[in-house]
């Protein structure tokens, strides 16, 4: 569980952040969103214990970042939108002075740095000095440096900035998996599509402070989402039969069309979708109805998507 | 196992070619001075090989340990350190002596060839020389890492993150090597001796074992820097012990400074004594004033610990300026019971004049949208006690103590130090208290 409450953060000619106070659950994708200058940068270093914030706190696990920055470090992977590499190292080289860094060890150092660069798809370039990658591979190398120690949390500024489309994919496959293995991850980006493609959560943050925090359609926990069935036939007893069903609420239909609140992950939901066909519903269609990050975001703002 | 830093500047440093290139040079360079002097003038090619030495580890050296550190903020690659678990002593081992291996390595040529042409002289390797060289070379490499580091890598202006050493770390290390220099041929003479504490001791025994002691303060120095930038816990404690290892070190020459006041007072030897460590007390507390972090953020870090009586933690987060002001105050104290002819207020004043002109750095920090604090410090510094003085030659005492009414003196510098306090105090309830 991450925390923060009350975090201010001032410049010598600005105040950042003004009482920022929010809670991340584990195993977690929140996009943290909002216009240049929101504050999103000084609230990632902040949570990554770089920076220390005027006033407020940030517990990682119960790990306060401001008694004990050390030992959150232990907890976190940060890359920061302005990273470096050191540019004459390879990459297994970079791979293995972070996992040495990091105090992994001895045993365990080779194996790691395989499985990280086979996660990131640099396994067949490990002998290539990172000063000579492209702007995608370095960033996957940096990436890679963040995860080395398998942090609880991963903090990422901007990490689709400069990427091709297939490595912005690539960068999405790879965040489902580590979040998929429990890790929490917080992204900045002002790439909103692509964000909705794998945020489970939105914090939008405008002038230093928080101006929403909501779970979206690609929550993977047991939290409530929309539901959309769509019937091949009209069936006016469809409502009752749904409602009857654990897990389901607030079911409304429109002609062939149902929507319905649904508590349950995806095990559940294969459950509801059996229970469904069995009662002898026609059932044509069966999803869930992700929100769209960059309407929410637009009408948070106040301006029409 | 080995410090991860340290293995990646072996790997960036180490080469056969560089390996097999360092001698090759050197064996050149000595040939080239042999041919300049008879064949057999061992004893200038031992001496070459000493200088040799000192220049390709201090000067080299130090342009390489600096570069250790202005790399990192020019790579942008600082944050990967300080998220790393290096502890403070890992990374200081790394820097300082991974990115100077190849120094250290044709150093090591150097101080080879030197003890094998001592011995075709027929003459005993001198332990002095050799401690003298070798610390000398980790002061001045350490010295100037340390210099490098007074400003933290990620906040280091980008015009100063590609010059490896500036020019104030260059004329530190030219003062360094001239005054060894110039002891050079004072420490030649064995009959050359320093008199510290009323002992006559010989002169390259006491530099040689004073710089065993202060290339490991240097060393010290880093570790404790590096701590301060990993945001590792640390105390004000180590930093003091410093403190009291320099009072006790240079009221050693205390005589020296007997010598200036030239009084004609009968003062005791043990008031000399303190009040030599009270005046180094004192620049060491005004130096750490300027040099230390001043932002609103740590000083309400400091007091918040002290608000909820968490002693351990406001002690972690006491400004070291504030804490050297402990042994300042305890030498103060000792110099006035010592001293019975020279006035307490006189003895008093610069502690005052301390507090005022530091007092006066905080208000310059603590101004909302400042740009330069610690210059618009240094011209306050030069308009106090430089040329409103020479300008108001009249009105001389309103900036320098009296020595014919220094009670009253004492009183004027209060009630300035009072109206700084009360300005910075107005100053922080209306910017940041909140």
């Amino acid at each position: 569980m991450i925390e923060v409450s009350n975090l201010s953060y001032r410049y010598a000619t600005q105040q950042a952040l003004r009482n920022v106070s929010f809670l991340l659950e584990p195993a977690t994708i929140t996009a943290l969103v909002g216009p240049n200058g929101a504050g999103k940068s000084t609230l990632l270093r902040c949570m990554a214990a770089l920076d220390n914030p005027f006033a407020g706190s940030i517990k990682l696990w119960g790990c306060d970042t401001h008694e004990n920055p050390r030992a959150c470090h232990q907890l976190l992977g940060f890359l920061s939108d302005q990273f470096g590499l050191y540019d004459d190292l390879t990459i297994e080289q970079s791979l293995g002075y972070m996992a040495m860094a990091h105090h992994l060890p001895q045993h365990s150092l080779q194996p790691r740095v395989e499985l990280v660069s086979r996660q990131l798809g640099l396994s067949d370039r490990m002998q290539q000095k990172t000063g000579e990658l492209s702007r995608g591979l370095r960033q996957r190398v940096a990436i890679a440096q963040a995860i080395m120690h398998h942090p609880k949390l991963l903090l990422l500024d901007e990490p689709a900035s400069g990427l091709d489309p297939e490595a912005r994919h690539e960068l999405s496959n790879l965040l489902k998996v580590l979040c998929n293995e429990g890790m929490t991850i917080v992204v900045s980006s002002h790439i909103l599509a692509e964000l909705a493609d794998y945020s489970t959560h939105m914090l939008v943050l405008r002038e230093g402070v928080v101006r929403s925090h909501q779970a979206l359609g690609n929550n993977r926990s047991t939290h409530a989402q929309q539901m959309q069935l769509s019937l091949s036939r009209h069936m006016p007893e469809a409502a009752h039969m749904l409602s009857a069903q654990t897990g389901v609420s607030g079911v409304h239909i429109d002609g062939q069309s149902c929507q319905f609140t649904f508590s349950g992950d995806v095990v559940d939901q294969s459950r509801l979708l059996a229970a469904l066909i069995a009662a002898g519903l026609p059932i044509a269609e069966f999803t869930a109805i992700k929100s769209n990050l960059q309407d929410l975001y637009l009408a948070d703002s106040g301006r029409p998507s | 196992m080995m410090s991860a830093e340290l293995r990646r500047n072996l790997w960036l440093e180490i080469s056969q070619t560089r390996l097999a290139a360092i001698p090759l040079l050197l064996a050149l360079i000595f040939w080239g001075l042999s041919s300049m002097r008879e064949p057999d003038d061992y004893q200038f090619l031992s001496g070459a090989a000493l200088v040799l030495f000192t220049l390709i580890c201090s000067l080299w050296g130090a342009h390489l340990a600096s570069s250790s550190i202005t790399e990192e903020a020019q790579a942008q690659t600082w944050d990967w350190q300080r998220l790393s678990s290096q502890s403070p002593a890992e990374l200081m081992v790394g820097k300082l002596f991974g990115s100077t291996v190849l120094a250290w390595y044709g150093g090591a040529w150097c101080l080879a060839a030197h003890l094998a042409l001592t011995v075709l002289t027929r003459q005993l390797p001198s332990a002095n020389w050799l401690c003298l060289s070798i610390a000398s070379a980790v002061i001045i490499q350490a010295g100037s890492m340390l210099l490098t580091l007074s400003t933290p890598p990620d906040q280091r202006p980008v015009h100063q993150q590609k010059r490896g050493m500036s020019a104030l770390r260059l004329l530190i290390i030219i003062i360094v090597l001239q005054s060894i220099g110039g002891l050079g041929s004072k420490l030649a003479n064995s009959n050359s001796t320093v008199q510290w504490y009323g002992a006559d001791i010989q002169l390259l025994t006491f530099v040689a074992v004073s710089s065993i002691f202060w290339a490991a303060w240097a060393l010290f120095g880093c570790v404790q820097r590096l701590s301060t930038l990993l945001r590792c816990p640390t105390t004000p404690a180590p930093w003091l012990i410093f403190v009291v290892w320099c009072m006790f070190y240079f009221a050693g020459f205390t005589h020296v400074f007997a010598d200036i006041i030239n009084s004609k007072e009968a003062i005791s030897g043990a008031a000399y004594y303190c009040i030599t460590a009270y005046i180094v007390a004192l620049v060491l507390a005004l130096t750490l004033a300027l040099q230390e972090d001043q932002s609103p953020v740590s000083w309400r870090m400091w007091l918040t610990a002290l608000r909820n009586r968490h002693y351990p933690l406001a002690w972690q987060r006491t400004p070291r300026w504030i804490a050297t002001l402990i042994p300042v105050f305890i030498a103060l104290c000792f110099a006035i019971f010592e001293t019975t002819t020279t006035s307490p207020w006189l003895l008093s004043t610069p502690l005052v004049l301390l507090l005022r002109d530091a007092v006066i750095l905080y208000c310059l920090y603590w101004t909302p949208g400042r740009t330069r604090p610690q210059l618009a410090f240094s011209i306050y510094l030069l308009l106090v006690y430089l040329l409103l003085p020479y300008l108001l030659s009249p009105l001389k005492l309103l900036f320098y103590p009296s020595m014919e009414n220094p009670a009253l003196s004492l009183m004027g510098f209060g009630i300035e130090a009072v109206l700084a306090i009360a300005f910075c105090n107005y100053r922080w309830k209306t910017f940041y208290a909140n």
